[in-house]
């Protein structure tokens, strides 16, 4: 029992990474209705960002919220500079464009920084509670936290204030958010940019547990879009009901399927969402897309 | 076709006929790789441009293919050539059935689920590590030239791969030739219009995911052959990024688009690394951003559509 | 005092032009409405003097140039434009299509006082709302659509086809209220209508488009006894 209590919690601060990142993708799908693939890649370089500044000397916490800024710009930037002149092509071509930015980011990381791993300091104390037998460890605990953290902090803006809601109204109707004076283009600009800064935090807690690394991001982008995907690609609380169950499910598997082996099982997250999208492909919290003919 | 299609075709055929003997075998080498590439591409190419379908996880495919055949030389003892019709079946029947579930997925959650597809290639070769040998990757014989040939290696090689790369190219032709064809586009432009028509739209869907998978398979096995080496690291997302980009550049939906998508395959990625290591994925990226930007329709589709405009002016 | 004075006014989708270089003119307080066919470019106009679409001539709000501007800056201007096909925002609630309405202004308590009236004027409006916009019926979907409008304190009201899609007793409903709105508020409209009867009942002024360009105005009675219009749009032989 205490085992399973402790892959339980186990799951849930892994499941923190994913729903963080997926709520950044939430947030793009939401206000641009695109999947941006290179959330991962530009959450990673963001990553790296907050290691330079620390290497400039500023402590860590400082380096993570200006980090946080310099993200939002770099956010903004993309979607003015890259997205936006093909934002209304064919999904194909949006795809394509965003699995480019995914192979620029990854190799501008890699260039700047270079393929070597870097230890990155961890802003983290170094404790462990126990209750019991269970061990809780402050990662736990601040990574809890954080998403807690991010999750009110996006209702809040969104439900309680003015911008949140010419965001959602942009969201919702672009030509009547024109029509009634929200300038609908920097709403679009203002979601990557916040989006960025989601993923900054997202690299963080990446990087609070591994080695910096270029390819850090890989697989979590992977199970973010799975987390995600669980809420139709457009509610929060899908993605962070979805990454919760996604980092557990890989718990569970790590623990009682050791049959599997290290690597399939890897997959087992991934096929619950397979399953989830051929069964209900709108997503078990989304809302089933009707076309009109 | 005209006169001077005919001819020009009679020589690009005899050019690729006389090209082991004429060129230094390094050369011939690296032709081989690009038919080999080519072939896969075809694949991806009835896919994505004649179905409408975002498969990111071609990779897998060719993967498959590569080590079906391999495995099958090695432990069935068979001919190399029944090596690439076993993987090409395999890689069909795969495909076919991964087909069913991939079409009733809206294009952006099949882009994803295709995604995990290629990330799960590595590990499951890995798993099954007692066949496939693992991260350390699987030696295949390559092709030995009958005595009666007078031809080296790679020259022979070069021969059997450039026959199935023929007849790959001559099935992807008919097959989008024709009413085949139309169906296709239908399928692709207008869906719902298509089925109201009676075509089967699904049907068509799943047909082509296995086509397609089965080219990427026939690309995978003729790849062994031209290399000699199989190993995970070869088959990972970054090569089923590049198959598209290498598409999107050849020109979607054309078939001859995937002859510059196999250069692309086979010479971008040197090129690039000679520039810079961890500038190959910049220019990955770059060049797909920079294509749908200005050339969404690829060199081929836009070549195609530079001479039907010329040719519309001159009528 | 002409709120919106339109002259030589052409605009079209890409190369196909449906204008063809109208003049309107609006007097403050006044309802002026624009009848024509399916497809004589009713809601072309609209859309064009409201910035959706690109156009060329001159569009003066109060004096002032506005065509060229974006669309969200001439809004801010105060033309308040209720779509064809009402634009709610259906993934927000009724209070707050209202008060995003008012997005551009900043004076709250004036805000909530509007809001206040919105819902004295639509009550069915202050029954449902919490409740997403989405689901409320196509009538009340509407009268959304023109609350939201008049939450801008516009200095112009562009209507396209408030009547499209809704039973005979609501539109009648509708109607009523515009013209309370008019009376009240002494708030300027455009409307543009192929309903004729209606739009005639409620107007000062009236334009007939054809084809994309004015083939007859006056006031609206002088229209509304014209043989020809009521020939076409009247029913009535």
């Amino acid at each position: 029992m205490i085992y399973f209590l402790q892959q339980l919690l186990n799951g849930f601060a892994t499941g923190a990474i994913y729903a963080s990142l997926g709520l950044a993708l939430v947030l793009i799908y939401r206000t641009t209705n695109i999947a941006n693939f290179a959330q991962g890649e530009m959450a990673t370089f963001s990553a790296f960002l907050t290691w330079q500044l620390t290497e400039f000397g500023l402590p860590i916490g400082w380096a993570i919220l200006i980090s946080l800024g310099l993200s939002l710009v770099m956010g903004a930037v993309t979607y003015v500079l890259i997205v936006r002149p093909v934002q209304y092509k064919d999904e194909m071509t949006i795809i394509i464009v965003t699995l480019g930015l995914f192979l620029a980011y990854n190799s501008a990381t890699g260039a700047i920084w270079g393929f070597m791993q870097k230890a990155s300091p961890s802003p983290l104390p170094d404790h462990t509670w126990t209750l019991g037998t269970l061990r809780i460890g402050a990662e736990l605990i601040a990574f809890v936290v954080v998403l807690v953290g991010i999750s009110a902090g996006l209702y809040l803006l969104f439900q309680r204030t003015r911008l949140g809601m010419a965001l959602r109204a942009a969201a919702s109707n672009a030509q009547s958010a024109q029509l009634v004076g929200i300038p609908y283009t920097a709403m679009m600009t203002l979601g990557w940019g916040m989006a960025a800064a989601l993923g900054s935090v997202s690299g963080a807690l990446v990087a609070s547990r591994l080695t910096l690394d270029p390819n850090m991001m890989g697989d979590v982008i992977i199970y973010a879009f799975a987390a995600a995907v669980v809420g139709g690609l457009s509610s929060y609380l899908g993605a962070v009901v979805g990454g919760v169950v996604v980092g557990v499910s890989q718990s569970f598997s790590t623990a009682y399927l050791p049959a599997l082996g290290a690597d399939l099982q890897i997959i087992v997250p991934l096929l619950l969402i397979v399953a989830v999208l051929i069964v209900k492909p709108e997503g078990l919290f989304g809302k089933a897309v009707q076309v009109r003919v | 076709m005209t006169t001077k299609h005919w001819l020009l075709g009679l020589f690009l055929t005899a050019l690729l006929l006389v090209t082991p003997i004429i060129a230094p075998s390094y050369l011939t080498f690296l032709l081989t790789g690009v038919m080999a590439y080519a072939v896969a591409a075809i694949g991806l190419n009835l896919i994505i441009g004649y179905a409408g379908q975002i498969s990111l996880g071609h990779n897998a495919f060719f993967a498959l293919g590569a080590y079906t055949a391999a495995l099958s030389v090695a432990h069935l003892q068979v001919h190399y050539v029944v090596s690439v019709l076993i993987a090409a079946v395999v890689t069909f029947v795969v495909g076919f059935l991964a087909g069913f579930p991939a079409q009733r997925l809206k294009g952006l959650y099949l882009a994803l689920i295709t995604l995990v597809l290629a990330v799960s290639v590595s590990p499951v070769i890995k798993h099954f590590k007692a066949y496939t040998n693992g991260m350390s990757g699987l030696s295949v014989d390559r092709p030995t030239p009958p005595v009666w040939s007078g031809l080296t290696q790679d020259a022979w090689v070069y021969y059997v791969v450039l026959m199935f790369t023929a007849v790959c190219f001559f099935l992807a032709r008919n097959f989008v030739a024709g009413s085949t064809g139309r169906a296709l586009t239908a399928v692709r432009q207008a869906p719902l219009a298509a089925s109201s028509m009676g075509v089967d739209v699904n049907g068509y869907k799943v047909l082509i995911f296995g086509l397609g998978s089965m080219f990427a398979g026939i690309g995978g096995a003729i790849f062994n052959f031209s290399i000699g080496f199989i190993a995970p690291d070869s088959f990972n997302l970054l090569l089923s990024v590049s198959f598209l980009a290498a598409i999107v550049v050849g020109g979607l939906g054309t078939v001859w688009g995937a002859l510059v998508a196999g250069l692309f395959l086979q010479f971008v990625p040197s090129y690039a690394s000679d520039i810079s290591n961890a500038l190959a994925g910049a220019v990955y990226g770059g060049i797909l951003i920079v294509c749908m930007f200005f050339m969404p329709q690829g060199i081929v589709g836009s070549a195609m559509i530079w001479l039907r405009e010329r040719r519309n002016l001159k009528t | 005092m002409k709120v919106l004075d339109i002259k030589d006014f052409s605009a079209g989708y890409g190369r196909l032009r449906v204008l063809h270089g109208i003049s309107i003119s609006v007097d403050e307080g006044s309802v002026a409405v624009l009848l024509g066919a399916n497809g004589a470019g009713k809601t072309t106009t609209l859309r064009a003097i409201s910035g959706l679409i690109k156009s060329e001539g001159s569009v003066l709000l109060d004096g002032q140039e506005t065509r060229g501007l974006s669309p969200d800056r001439i809004a801010r201007l105060g033309v308040a434009h209720a779509a064809e096909g009402r634009g709610t925002f259906t993934d927000l609630t009724v209070e707050e299509n209202l008060r995003v309405g008012a997005f551009r202004r900043t004076d709250k308590d004036e805000i909530a006082t509007d809001i206040e009236q919105m819902y004295g004027l639509f009550p069915r409006l202050r029954e449902r709302y919490q409740q997403k916009a989405g689901s409320l019926s196509g009538g009340e979907q509407q009268m959304l659509a023109v609350g939201r409008a008049l939450m801008l304190r516009p200095r112009v009201l562009l209507l396209d086809e408030p009547s499209l899609g809704l039973a005979p007793v609501i539109i009648n409903d509708l109607y009523d209220t515009l013209t309370r709105v008019n009376q009240e508020l002494r708030t300027t409209m455009l409307i543009v209508e192929q309903n004729a009867n209606l739009a005639l009942q409620i107007a000062d002024y009236a334009y007939v488009l054809e084809s994309g360009v004015i083939s007859l105005q006056g006031p609206a009675q002088e229209i509304a006894s014209h043989d020809g219009v009521r020939a076409a749009y009247l029913g009535e032989a």
